[in-house]
C-alpha cells in the first residue's frame, strides 16, 4: 500500500502537468485566434472606413459638381428664376437674371410680397398677387385654368437701383406649382422683360391701326365734298405748322409757358371739330390724344420747358399722318400740286357737311338732332374769313348738341319733339352780314355756369351769387372753361368759346345770346364791315 | 366612363346657346339645366343636381361670386367654371377663392371651353 501510493501522485502529476501542458496550448491557441480575429476586424473597419471616406468624397465631389453647374445655369439663363417657400419666401438661390431684370439684390429669404409692393406700390396689385398666389397653393384649383387671373402676366414699372426715377420696362411674371409626394410644396417664379417685345408688338399693333385708319379714310376722301377736304387738309397743314412754330418759341416763365400750352390747346381743338365732322377719325384721334396732353400741361402746376417733349413727339405723329393722307388724296384726285386750295365750296356743300355733322355727334352723344340752314350760299369763299366763320359755326353746333338739345327722353317729358331742331343761318346786308345760331333745346344752365366757375376758381361762391346773367355768359368764353362733367371727343376740355370769341374779335364781330330755360338758345353775331369797301 | 351634368349660367342668351351647341360634341356632358342668373341658378342646382357649372359673373340680380358661394353651400364637390369677360383679375380670383376651379375669358374659342371642362372633370 505504501510502494503504491506514491506511484499514484506521481501517475496524478504526470496527468495533471499533461492536462496543464495542454489547456497552454489551447490557450496559446485560443489568444492566436483571438488576435487573429481582432486584427481581422480592425483592417475590415479600416478598409470600411476607407471606403466611406471615399464615397463621401466622392458624394461631395458630385455635389459640389451638381452644385456648381445649378450655379452656373442660374447665372446664365436669361430669365429671372426662383422659387417661393409655403410663406411665400424667396428662395436662397435664384438667378442672377433676377437681379438685373428686378434691378436690386437682397431677394434671398425676402418675403415675396413686399418684393411686389416695392416694385408696384399699388395696393390692388398686392392684394391679386396674394390671392392668386393663394389660389396656387389650394390643390382643388386648376392651374392651367387660373393662369389668365395672374395680375403680373404683363406688367409696366419703373425700376431703378440708385433711387432715381428709372426705366419703364414691362415685366411678366409666371407661376408654376412645385409638387412633391403629391402636395403643392413650392412655387417656381419666371420673371421676364418683356419691353422690347411690347414695344414691337406696340408698333405692329399701331402700323396695323394706321392702316386701318388711312384705308377708312380713303373712303371719306372720295366721299367728301372736294374742295372742303382740300380746305381741311390745307387748313390743318397750316395749324400744325402753326403749333410747330408755338412749340419752338422758348419760354421760361411759368406763366408764358401755362399761356403756351392754352394756345395750343385751343389751336389743335379747332383741327379735332373738322375732322371729327369729316369723319377721319385717324387724325380726330391723333388730335384728342394731342389736345388732352395739352391740357394737363395748363392744369400742371409747376410747368417747365421739357414738359412739351412729349407734345413735340405727338405733333410729328400728327403731322406725318396729316401729310400721309394729304398724299393719298393728291393721288386719289390727281393733285399733285400741294397747297392749291380751291375756293369753291358751294352753300349746299356746307349744308350737308353740317347737317352730317349735327347728326354724327347727335347719335354719339344718344340723341336726335336735325339742321336747317338758310343762306350759307352767301358766305363768303375768301380764304381767312370763310375759314373764321366755318370755325364758329363749328364749335357753335356742337355745343347746340352737346349741351343744348336734350336726349329724347327728357324732351318728350318737356312736351317737345324727340328730334331736337338747330337752325344755322347767314344773311348779307350791304357791306353787313348775320351769322344765327340756335337752338330748341334746354337753354342756358346759369347755376351749372355758376358751379363751374367756382370750381374752376375763377370767382367764389359769394361772388357768383351776385352774378347776373351778363356776368354768366361773359366766364363761358374764359380758356378752359366748361359745364361738361367728363372729356370726350365733342366737348369738356374748355376749349370751344374762345377759339368762338377768338375768330369773332378776327372778323370784327359782335356776339349777342338770348336763353330762355327748357326752350331756346340763340346766337347772333354781326359783323358791321364783313365784305368790306 | 362617367356622364358629368352640365349647367350653364349666363344672363346672355348667345353666350348660353353657344356653350349647349359646343358641349354637344362632347359624350361625356349633358346639358341637364340652363339658368339666367343667380337666383335661377340656386333653384335649378337643387331641382337638377348638375356636377358641372358654367358660371358667368356679371349678371343682373344675384352675380356670379354670390352664386358660386351658395352652390359651394349646397355641394362642396361641385366643378365650377367661370366663363367671363372680366377686366379686374380680382373678380376672378375671389370666384376661386369662394370654391370655383378654373376660369376661361369671354370671348373664348370652341377648344379652350371643351380643354377646360375635360381639366375640370379630369382632376
Amino acid at each position: 500500500m505504501s510502494t503504491a501510493q506514491p506511484q499514484l501522485y506521481k501517475s496524478i502529476n504526470s496527468i495533471l502537468e499533461d492536462l496543464t501542458e495542454q489547456s497552454r496550448v489551447l490557450s496559446d491557441r485560443l489568444k492566436l485566434f483571438q488576435a487573429v480575429g481582432i486584427a481581422l476586424i480592425v483592417v475590415y473597419f479600416i478598409l470600411f472606413v476607407f471606403y466611406f471616406l471615399r464615397k463621401m468624397r466622392h458624394a461631395d465631389i458630385a455635389l459640389a459638381s451638381a452644385h456648381q453647374e445649378t450655379r452656373e445655369i442660374l447665372d446664365n439663363v436669361s430669365d429671372g428664376f426662383f422659387l417661393l417657400d409655403q410663406d411665400s419666401h424667396i428662395s436662397s438661390q435664384y438667378s442672377r437674371a433676377t437681379e438685373n431684370i428686378l434691378m436690386r439684390s437682397d431677394f434671398a429669404g425676402q418675403n415675396f410680397f413686399d418684393v411686389v409692393s416695392a416694385i408696384f406700390p399699388v395696393e390692388k396689385i398686392r392684394d391679386s398677387i396674394k390671392l392668386y398666389i393663394e389660389q396656387l397653393h389650394n390643390p382643388r384649383i386648376i392651374e392651367k385654368l387660373i393662369q389668365k387671373l395672374n395680375p403680373l402676366r404683363k406688367v409696366s414699372a419703373q425700376l431703378s437701383n440708385d433711387g432715381s426715377e428709372g426705366d419703364l420696362k414691362t415685366l411678366s411674371f409666371n407661376f408654376s406649382r412645385v409638387v412633391e409626394s403629391g402636395s403643392i410644396q413650392k412655387i417656381l417664379v419666371n420673371v421676364r422683360d418683356i419691353t422690347e417685345i411690347t414695344r414691337l408688338e406696340q408698333q405692329l399693333e399701331a402700323e396695323r391701326e394706321q392702316s386701318n385708319e388711312l384705308a377708312e379714310s380713303v373712303t371719306q376722301l372720295v366721299q367728301t365734298d372736294h374742295s372742303l377736304m382740300q380746305q381741311f387738309l390745307q387748313h390743318t397743314l397750316d395749324v400744325l405748322t402753326n403749333i410747330n412754330f408755338i412749340l419752338k418759341q422758348p419760354q421760361n416763365n411759368p406763366e408764358e409757358l401755362r399761356e403756351k400750352a392754352r394756345l395750343i390747346a385751343r389751336e389743335i381743338h379747332s383741327i379735332k371739330g373738322e375732322s371729327s365732322a369729316l369723319k377721319l377719325s385717324g387724325i380726330t384721334h391723333r388730335a384728342q390724344v394731342f389736345e388732352s396732353l395739352a391740357k394737363l400741361l395748363t392744369d400742371k402746376e409747376i410747368l417747365s420747358g421739357t414738359d412739351f417733349l412729349g407734345l413735340t413727339i405727338k405733333l410729328e405723329d400728327l403731322l406725318s399722318h396729316v401729310q400721309h393722307i394729304r398724299e393719298w388724296y393728291d393721288q386719289i384726285r390727281g393733285n399733285t400740286t400741294a397747297g392749291n386750295v380751291s375756293t369753291t365750296t358751294s352753300g349746299s356743300d356746307l349744308s350737308l357737311f353740317f347737317s352730317g355733322f349735327v347728326h354724327e355727334i347727335a347719335q354719339r352723344n344718344h340723341k336726335q338732332a336735325n339742321l336747317f340752314t338758310f343762306g350759307l350760299d352767301k358766305v363768303p369763299q375768301d380764304k381767312e374769313s370763310f375759314v373764321a366763320l366755318k370755325e364758329i359755326m363749328i364749335q357753335l353746333l356742337r355745343n347746340a348738341v352737346v349741351h343744348g338739345i336734350e336726349n329724347g327722353v327728357q324732351r318728350q317729358q318737356s312736351g317737345k319733339d324727340v328730334g331736337g331742331m338747330i337752325l344755322c343761318g347767314f344773311e348779307q346786308h350791304d357791306r353787313s352780314a348775320r351769322l344765327l345760331i340756335q337752338d330748341d333745346g334746354r337753354g342756358l344752365d346759369f347755376d351749372a355756369i355758376r358751379k363751374k366757375a367756382v370750381a374752376k376758381g375763377l370767382a367764389t361762391s359769394a361772388q357768383v351769387e351776385a352774378w347776373d346773367k351778363i356776368q354768366c355768359l361773359k366766364v363761358i368764353f374764359h380758356p378752359g372753361f366748361s359745364t361738361a362733367p367728363t372729356n370726350t371727343e365733342d366737348a369738356g376740355r374748355g376749349v370751344g368759346m374762345d377759339i368762338v370769341k377768338a375768330n369773332i374779335d378776327k372778323l370784327n364781330g359782335r356776339l349777342s345770346i338770348r336763353t330762355r330755360s327748357a326752350q331756346l338758345t340763340r346766337f347772333t353775331i354781326d359783323f358791321p364791315e364783313f365784305f368790306g369797301e | 366612363m362617367s356622364m358629368h351634368r352640365l349647367m350653364i349660367v349666363d344672363d346672355s342668351n348667345i353666350i348660353r346657346k353657344k356653350i349647349e351647341r359646343e358641349t354637344s360634341s362632347l359624350i361625356n356632358f349633358d346639358v341637364v339645366t340652363v339658368a339666367l342668373n343667380g337666383q335661377d341658378a340656386v333653384q335649378k342646382f337643387q331641382e337638377f343636381r348638375p356636377d358641372v357649372v358654367t358660371m358667368d359673373i356679371t349678371m343682373p340680380g344675384m352675380d356670379g361670386i354670390e352664386c358660386i358661394q351658395q352652390l359651394v353651400a349646397i355641394n362642396p364637390e361641385v366643378n365650377i367654371l367661370v366663363v367671363s369677360a372680366l377686366s379686374d383679375e380680382y373678380i376672378g380670383l375671389k370666384a376661386m377663392s369662394y370654391g370655383a376651379r378654373g376660369f376661361i375669358n369671354k370671348p373664348f374659342r370652341t377648344e379652350e371651353l371643351l380643354e377646360a371642362l375635360h381639366a375640370l372633370v379630369s382632376q
